[in-house]
């Protein structure tokens, strides 16, 4: 018998380590990385919330309004606060959703990706800051004010994720520019190895590879002005009128568009070069 | 007559009859000692008393001539107003059923399914159109075409939310 208690003695010893350190182990595996889907559904829920809130908002200063109690006040002053809450939680997760997106996007230097993400988690603090600080308002008045200073907040925000928003595509078009690029500078190698070996006209091949090039170059004017409308975001403009973000915004993306657009005819070319190359003349 | 005040006659009355009294007999009973029954209360010069409770309402209603009403032109005008919604509400009942009896007896078409360009065959190849780095180049150009056909510069799903801002009391 003591035997049997002996043999079983060490289960019992490591028993509670194993239900300390289990739990642990569960909730690593469980816990998702923040990427920008898990990121976006958060600001999707939130938007949810912020509308309940809003609603209930709009109802209590209605009631307010009608009667003008203590107690319809109290309860406006509750739900003014909810709903403030709730608008600083979207604006934080609209910023986290930006960021994931930000560091999931390709063909971005790592310097410019750095720059932004300090100014977006700086815009977090901000916001994070102000919800804690709204509980402690205790009149209609002070909630107002604080009201105001996240709108205030709210318009360089604006500004730095139009900023973002701008700036995630290029990385994309500045992968495209690199790859063709690469495969022109192969091409051209391929080419004059051809040319060397004799047993092939290049002379047209070689003819398109400098429209190719130009085609190529075209595409990078219209990434560098497309750079300079995201400077203007960033900077505000040398206007003292500030300008209109979004409308920069849509430009960059225009401009962008038409950059794709000469990068795909110069891969079109590109095509054309390797086909000639595989004709006998 | 005769033969109502006989009858009246016959008839016992009950609210006469008390228990202490004897009951006469049928043949000592008048007349006159009978109150008549309300409904043969009928209001007489003698019995100014009597009014109806409830007023009689005329049954017959005022009659209509929709001849005079209307003129003929207006009545045709009515009568193929009518005609048309009738028809309308055929119509419009109708078609659906119709329609759908051509949809289903229609033999369902396949969609038309994109089918790949076929790439152009080199009918007079060089000596490099098997050469293995110009084979690779042209797959990676065809690969960087698909990425750039696809690709989406402007997101619509992260734009500003739009958010009330103007809070005042």
């Amino acid at each position: 018998m003591i035997k049997r208690i002996l043999n079983i003695l060490p289960v019992f010893f490591f028993l509670p380590f194993l239900i300390i350190s289990f739990p642990k182990t569960a909730r690593a595996q469980e816990e998702p990385i923040l990427n920008f889907e898990r990121a976006y559904q958060d600001y999707i829920y939130t938007q949810n919330l912020y509308k309940q809130a809003r609603g209930e908002f709009l109802l209590a200063q209605s009631q307010y309004t009608q009667a003008q109690t203590l107690a319809s006040r109290t309860k406006l002053i509750e739900k003014t606060i909810i709903f403030l809450e709730k608008r600083d939680d979207v604006v934080i997760t609209y910023l986290t959703s930006l960021r994931t997106r930000l560091s999931e996007a390709k063909g971005l230097s790592r310097v410019d990706q750095e720059n932004i993400f300090a100014r977006l988690d700086s815009e977090v603090t901000w916001f994070q800051n102000h919800k804690t600080s709204i509980k402690t308002q205790g009149t209609l008045s002070d909630l107002e004010n604080k009201s105001e200073d996240a709108k205030d907040q709210f318009t360089k925000t604006s500004q730095l994720a139009y900023e973002t928003l701008a700036t995630i595509p290029t990385g994309q078009t500045s992968l495209f520019r690199s790859s063709i690029s690469g495969i022109l500078s192969e091409i051209k190698a391929k080419t004059e190895e051809i040319r060397l070996n004799g047993d092939h006209n290049t002379a047209i091949a070689e003819r398109w590879i400098l429209e190719t090039e130009s085609k190529i170059t075209a595409s990078l004017d219209k990434e560098i002005a497309a750079q300079n409308l995201i400077h203007i975001i960033q900077t505000g403009g040398e206007d003292r009128r500030k300008p209109n973000f979004e409308s920069l915004y849509i430009s960059v993306v225009e401009t962008l568009q038409e950059s794709n657009q000469l990068l795909r005819e110069a891969n079109a070319f590109l095509r054309e070069i390797i086909r000639e190359l595989k004709t006998k003349q | 007559m005769d033969n109502n005040q006989n009858q009246q006659q016959s008839i016992p009355v009950a609210e006469n009859i008390t228990s202490s009294e004897p009951l006469a007999p049928m043949s000592q009973v008048h007349a006159d000692d009978i109150p008549p029954m309300p409904s043969q209360m009928v209001p007489t010069p003698e019995n100014q008393d009597f009014k109806p409770t409830q007023k009689r309402i005329p049954l017959k209603l005022p009659k209509l001539n929709l001849t005079t009403l209307f003129s003929p032109k207006l009545k045709k005008i009515i009568i193929l107003a009518i005609i048309l919604m009738v028809l309308l509400l055929v119509i419009g009942g109708l078609a659906p059923i119709i329609l759908n009896y051509f949809k289903k007896s229609s033999a369902p078409t396949p969609t038309p399914t994109p089918t790949p360009t076929p790439e152009a065959v080199v009918s007079n190849p060089s000596p490099y159109a098997s050469d293995e780095v110009v084979l690779s180049l042209e797959d990676r150009i065809n690969r960087l075409e698909e990425e750039m056909k696809i690709v989406n510069f402007r997101d619509d799903a992260l734009r500003l939310p739009v958010l009330d801002w103007d809070i005042k009391f």
